[in-house]
């Protein structure tokens, strides 16, 4: 038993290529990007249409990391925006691996102030907001204890050719995911016992959420589901099934797959009838699922063998600063100078 | 770093130091143990929205006697399906007199808050408050099944 504990923990600490990780790293900057940006350029008018500013609110309690700031900077525009442009500069030299790892603890730290002050404001909850932050923690906890091999491989453009990834990423953000929506399924069971997988209750919710409550104006998904309490039974039994057992199927690799994609047409059928983005969820639902660094591998491997890379020259001084930030997100290889060989797929 | 790895890989790449075994077997840790410990930590919460049976939802609509819709959060009116969720809200709104929101609630207390608060903001006397109830009407659907209506006057009900 010890030995295979041993043996299971060393394999976290085995590395592989950057693709697959950086490809989530990439969509989660991405999201971070556009939340950044838009509190930055927010003006004060949206800003005021807070629900903390609305006439009948009766004041704010601060809410996560921002718990203990004192009301009136939660309720600073100014503050807001400013967090919001750190986070989108961050974010931005973090994609561009630049001023590494700082960039990358700036802009977790940002991004979850962000969203906290975000929500000290709301008469709502965002707790579809909050696996991006927890992942940006790890990916920066990533950055910063594997700095030197990752900015040496940079230096020397062998980022995306070499082995130096660990694959203990892949396995927390799995662990992570699989727990997020088993303790959300054993939730529901504690709470709703029987009937948490009672069709009517979905039924009810559905038509609650429709705009005049009547069967026309609910969103053409949710018809069938409203109309049929045996079709909304089945939806809500596989809801609950698909969430308790995330955390065991994950452990499965090939039932990873399947499970994900599973949840992949739970959240999508929650966004078509109830218009809830969980966009990042969905997103890592998809990284889960799919081998997107094998694809990607492939793809710039078979690119290359076609002589479809760009080669720009290194001592040409103009280009080089281009070069290094383009070299930063070519996940495909194709800007390379690494001899093809050394892409070449085992 | 295993032979085959090393074969493939001409840069070496270090064992994995103490520091980073350390943040890996923190992260695992924190997955299991915080969430128990703490029920709602930004950001490791998973508290699920629609977790709660809901078999019939009462909706509230009051009236001022120009027919002018006056807001529900502010007479207590609020019939969120998430109501076991609003304790975490950052702004605070007035207190939901109609919670939990499938059974009847105390009426005479919700419609004594009304005329308190149509005075206190002027509102045009007499409010008309309509309770619209929702749930199954037979075996396949929901909709509609009952509904009651109150007269609310300045100084009483009507």
């Amino acid at each position: 038993m010890r030995a295979r504990i041993h043996t299971l923990w060393s394999a976290l600490f085995l590395n592989e290529r950057p693709t697959r990780g950086e490809v989530l790293l990439f969509l989660l900057l991405v999201n971070v990007i556009h939340d950044g940006y838009f509190a930055f350029t927010q003006p004060l008018s949206g800003f005021l249409e807070s629900d903390a500013f609305s006439p009948i609110a009766l004041g704010i309690t601060p809410r996560g990391w921002v718990a203990f700031f004192p009301e009136s900077w939660v309720l600073s525009h100014t503050l807001y925006q400013a967090v919001g442009l750190i986070a989108f500069l961050s974010s931005l030299l973090w994609m561009f691996k630049r001023c590494l790892p700082w960039a990358a603890m700036v802009c977790a730290l940002a991004h979850g102030l962000q969203i906290s002050l975000e929500e000290s404001l709301m008469f709502n909850y965002k707790h579809q907001a909050l696996p991006g932050v927890t992942l940006l923690i790890l990916y920066a906890g990533l950055y910063t204890l594997r700095h030197a091999s990752f900015s040496n491989a940079l230096r020397e453009k062998r980022f995306w050719s070499s082995k130096l990834y660990p694959q203990w990423v892949f396995a927390l953000v799995v662990a992570y995911v699989g727990l997020l929506y088993s303790s959300a399924g054993m939730i529901k069971i504690l709470l709703g016992g029987a009937d948490s997988v009672d069709g009517l209750t979905l039924q009810m919710l559905l038509f609650r959420a429709s705009p005049s409550q009547s069967l026309e104006s609910l969103a053409w998904f949710a018809k069938p589901i409203v109309q049929y309490r045996l079709m909304a039974t089945a939806s809500m039994f596989a809801a609950v099934l698909l969430e308790t057992g995330a955390v065991v199927a994950f452990m499965v690799p090939w039932l990873r797959r399947y499970w994900a994609l599973g949840l992949v047409v739970m959240q999508t059928s929650i966004l078509l009838t109830l218009g809830i983005p969980f966009k990042i969820h969905i997103a890592l639902l998809i990284w889960i699922a799919l081998p997107f660094g094998a694809w990607l591998e492939a793809l710039g491997a078979w690119m290359r063998d076609r002589g479809w890379s760009i080669r720009l020259e290194r001592e040409s001084i103009g280009w080089h600063a281009i070069y290094r930030l383009i070299y930063a997100v070519d996940v495909l290889g194709i800007l390379s100078p690494v001899a093809p060989r050394e892409y070449a797929s085992k | 770093m295993n032979h085959r790895q090393s074969e493939e890989n001409p840069y070496p790449v270090s064992p994995p130091r103490m520091a980073e075994q350390i943040f890996v077997a923190l992260c695992f840790a924190a997955l299991l143990i915080l969430p128990p410990i703490f029920i709602e930590p930004f950001p490791l919460s998973a508290i699920p929205m629609f977790a709660i049976p809901r078999h019939e939802i009462h909706i509230y609509n009051l009236t001022d006697s120009n027919g002018k819709e006056l807001n529900r959060d502010q007479y207590g009116l609020r019939t969120n399906v998430n109501v076991y969720l609003e304790h975490f809200y950052g702004a605070r709104f007035p207190e939901s007199l109609v919670a939990p929101l499938d059974r009847e609630p105390d009426m005479e207390r919700v419609l004594s808050n009304i005329r308190v608060l149509g005075n206190r903001n002027g509102a045009a006397f007499p409010l008309r408050l309509t309770s619209k109830v929702y749930g199954a009407v037979d075996d396949q659907t929901v909709g509609l099944i009952r509904s009651r209506s109150w007269m609310v006057s300045a100084e009483g009900m009507d």
